[in-house]
């Protein structure tokens, strides 16, 4: 038993040693360097800030896998929040969420929908929904920002376990672990990776590659979605610009997590790692006061980087 | 004799060597003079492409030396070789489908104007001139090439060859796909450019072809040249007998039965009027036991038969019927869940999936799938433990379960694939070319499990493929495929190799 547990850590470890090496340098560095980056404050933090990346990301990481991409979960976060947010007004806000869950399912089937039945390619597809979806969330917003005064809306998103660690935590794992478990554990994942590995050889083996394909695409249109309502939650208010910069924050993570844009290969526990590198590193920056300018030119530095050293392992 | 050097040697390749996992062109020479039609032939496998290949610079030989004119040339790029002037018409049809006549003629030696640019006028006029002039055909030089028939986008091709001044043109099945008069007219094209002098070096499938035009005919069998002669010395049998080799009469396995005795055999596929484009109204049955072979040269349709009743590529017409049931074939999945099998030919884009786990490509299929999960999760040792039965089964050579399949070599990702289809435990089970690149050890393995899943386990298997040898060993019944339609059947017992050869290659 407790070999096989140590077999199992020692696999995990192998494939994605170099990200979490990295990680934990750079986490090493921040202790040494900054005598505020280890408190406790400070790693809560992060973790809340990583918290909304990782769950779009974890969707981001489907679709990925099957071969495609998803350019829309931004706009898709701005869209959701803002229409779950005004609903709030009139309707109760299990069932405001519960419909701003199904819609972003929906969004995100009709993209996969659309790149299946038409074989478009995928960016474009998800590109033109970006685009439609931002337009959307403008004009139900009409540009002004509504504040969340609904206390259960409040609660249940942006409450604190036993008073200290931030709720959004709480719905990032329980993501990451259902994503982690469908894709190494279930049927759905393993035809993931087939579909994603070789289209023709998945259907020749009798797999439904359109249906794969769309349950990755409604995947992370849900994902975005929830991710959205804990936006929303901890900001205590929405407007359409909120989820800016996560469908290219998100594909960033997932190819710095060593999955490649290629399809078929690639883990959500490297999806992890890399909203972790992310999440600390924009941190530090935070704390040593970088401007937002150089913080930019350096994520994207470090996103190269990230991706020719996943590149050298392959 | 002829391994005398000449003087007038145009092209020359001596002592060719290219290994990959095998040796699969072992010293060949290989020479042309100015003014000659030079044939290769030889069985699928022989080296015959490979041989090409080198000459156009798409691989590099291992050993071995190549001279244009007496002086020592280095082929190390497709660029090369054309700077050189060597151009290989071939099967595939190198074009630029979505360009222009002219553009395709005219690629890399456009015609500038005064300030520079490309002057099209120029470009069209002397493509459509030049068209004329060779051929005496008038086509539009402003026509997309893609909607050109095969005969035409040949000539193009060709038109391009002669505008970059190439002296050497390989010509790589150039009829396969042409009709009676289409053939006539590219021979005539042919037999002009010897004229010319230009050393021209023809490979084809077609025996009397080549009788037909060639002047002198190299003979590759594995990877070896068997003979280089003078086409006025050689019937058609000695071809074909240098081609297959002089080992005749294969031995039989003990556990063969007399395949004409059915006797309580049951029928177990019953296939009726199969029609699609490339399909012409098939019809066959296979019974338990059996192996039914499929023969017949490239593009005959062997692979699309199977295709075509698999739900893989569409049907038109036909009916499929299984042990007596009739099946409802439209997506690959409803043959699997049926029991009707297809093992692809071409298992790197078909067959395996390279980046996952040796145990996991056992069970990836629809129905494996399903039968080994619970509510569609499932546990990592069941799967094991089922993939390895397979593994050990079909002795797959593998470092761990867990590796993934590209670290396999290629006869082993076979097996990976086979396995993955027996997992099934199908009825009938159709191998397109199942040992296709694999070294002839594992060869032999092969040939014995498709025996045994015959005769001990009682399956029917559909045998396709373009190995003779192969089918002499294996199948009991034959059937002789030409343009998609089965031309003759036979019991293995009533043929030799070389009946079945010339069968095969007979004119159409």
């Amino acid at each position: 038993m407790n070999k096989n547990i140590k077999s199992i850590l020692g696999n995990i470890l192998h494939s994605y040693y170099r990200i979490y090496i990295v990680l934990l340098i750079i986490f090493l560095a921040g202790i040494l360097s900054h005598p505020r980056f280890a408190t406790s404050q400070n790693l809560i933090n992060i973790a809340r800030q990583i918290s909304v990346l990782l769950i779009v990301s974890v969707g981001q990481t489907f679709v990925i896998l099957v071969g495609g991409i998803d350019i829309s979960v931004g706009s898709v976060i701005s869209f959701i929040s803002v229409i779950v947010v005004a609903m709030l007004l009139t309707i109760h806000p299990i069932f405001s969420v519960l419909i701003g869950l199904s819609l972003g399912l929906i969004i995100g089937a009709v993209n996969g929908f659309i790149v299946t039945k038409f074989k478009i390619m995928p960016f474009l597809v998800t590109f033109c929904a970006y685009i439609i979806y931002a337009g959307l969330a403008l004009f139900v917003d009409r540009g002004a920002c509504r504040n969340v005064t609904e206390p259960q809306f409040i609660n249940f998103f942006s409450t604190y376990i036993f008073g200290v660690i931030p709720i959004s935590i709480f719905y990032a794992i329980t993501t990451f672990l259902i994503g982690a478990l469908l894709l190494s554990r279930s049927i759905f994942g393993i035809k993931i990776y087939a579909v994603g590995g070789n289209k023709e050889a998945a259907r020749l083996a009798g797999i439904n590659v359109n249906i794969i394909t769309l349950l990755a695409y409604a995947i992370s249109g849900l994902c975005a979605a929830l991710a959205a309502n804990i936006l929303s939650g901890i900001l205590k208010m929405a407007d359409a610009l909120v989820g800016i910069g996560y469908e290219f924050d998100s594909i960033a993570v997932v190819c710095i997590g060593g999955t490649l844009l290629t399809g078929g290969e690639g883990s959500i526990i490297g999806t992890l790692g890399g909203a972790l590198i992310i999440g600390v590193i924009k941190n530090l920056f935070n704390l040593y006061g970088v401007s937002p300018f150089v913080q930019q030119i350096a994520t994207g530095l470090i996103i190269l980087t990230a991706v020719l050293l996943a590149q050298k392992k392959s | 004799m002829l391994d005398v050097k000449q003087e007038n040697n145009y092209l020359e390749m001596q002592s060719i060597v290219k290994r990959y996992v095998t040796t699969v062109v072992d010293h060949v020479d290989f020479s042309v003079h100015e003014g000659e039609i030079h044939c290769l032939v030889g069985e699928n496998g022989a080296g015959k492409s490979t041989l090409i290949k080198i000459l156009s610079g798409i691989v590099q030989a291992d050993e071995g030396k190549i001279f244009i004119e007496g002086k020592y040339v280095k082929i190390d790029s497709p660029n090369t070789a054309h700077r050189l002037g060597i151009s290989v018409i071939s099967q595939e049809l190198s074009l630029l489908n979505e360009l222009t006549i002219g553009e395709n003629v005219f690629l890399g030696v456009e015609p500038k104007n005064s300030i520079g640019l490309v002057n099209w006028r120029e470009v069209h006029r002397e493509t459509e001139k030049q068209i004329y002039q060779e051929f005496e055909v008038k086509l539009d030089s402003r026509k997309v090439v893609k909607n050109l028939s095969i005969a035409n986008k040949q000539l193009v091709m060709i038109t391009g060859a002669l505008r970059w001044g190439s002296k050497i043109l390989i010509l790589d099945e150039p009829t396969a796909r042409l009709s009676k008069e289409e053939i006539k007219r590219l021979f005539d094209i042919i037999k002009n450019f010897r004229k010319e002098g230009r050393a021209i070096i023809y490979i084809s499938h077609h025996l009397e072809e080549v009788e037909e035009i060639g002047d002198r005919v190299t003979i590759l069998r594995d990877g070896r040249r068997v003979i280089t002669e003078n086409l006025k010395n050689l019937t058609l049998t000695d071809i074909s007998n240098y081609m297959i080799g002089k080992t005749k009469g294969t031995k039989l396995s003990s556990d063969k039965i007399i395949s004409r005795n059915r006797t309580g055999k049951k029928k177990l596929l019953e296939v009726r009027g199969i029609l699609n484009e490339k399909i012409k109204n098939v019809d066959f049955d296979v019974f338990e036991g059996e192996i039914l072979a499929i023969a017949g040269v490239t593009g005959s349709g062997r692979s699309e038969i199977a295709r075509a009743i698999c739900g893989i590529d569409h049907r038109d017409k036909g009916e499929i019927k299984l042990m007596g049931k009739k099946l409802k074939i439209r997506k690959p999945v409803d043959a699997i869940k049926n029991g009707l099998i297809y093992v692809p030919e071409d298992r790197k884009t078909q067959g395996v999936f390279l980046k996952i786990p040796v145990f996991m490509n056992v069970l990836l299929n629809e129905k494996t799938l399903e039968d080994l999960s619970t509510l569609s999760f499932y546990f990592m040792h069941k799967f094991k433990s089922f993939a390895s039965k397979f593994v050990k089964l079909l002795n797959i050579m593998t470092p761990s379960l867990d590796t993934p399949c590209s670290n396999l070599s290629g006869g082993n990702q076979q097996k990976v694939l086979l396995g993955k289809w027996l997992a099934m435990n199908p009825a009938v089970i159709i191998l397109d070319e199942p040992t296709r690149g694999i070294d002839v050890g594992v060869k032999l393995e092969f040939y014995e499990i498709i025996n045994k899943l015959a005769k001990k386990q009682n399956k029917g298997i559909i045998l396709i493929s373009s190995e003779l040898p192969e089918i002499m060993k294996l199948a009991d019944r034959i059937l002789i495929l030409k343009e998609g339609k089965f031309v003759e059947a036979s019991f293995k017992e009533d043929l030799t190799q070389d009946e079945l050869f010339n069968l095969i290659i007979s004119k159409r």
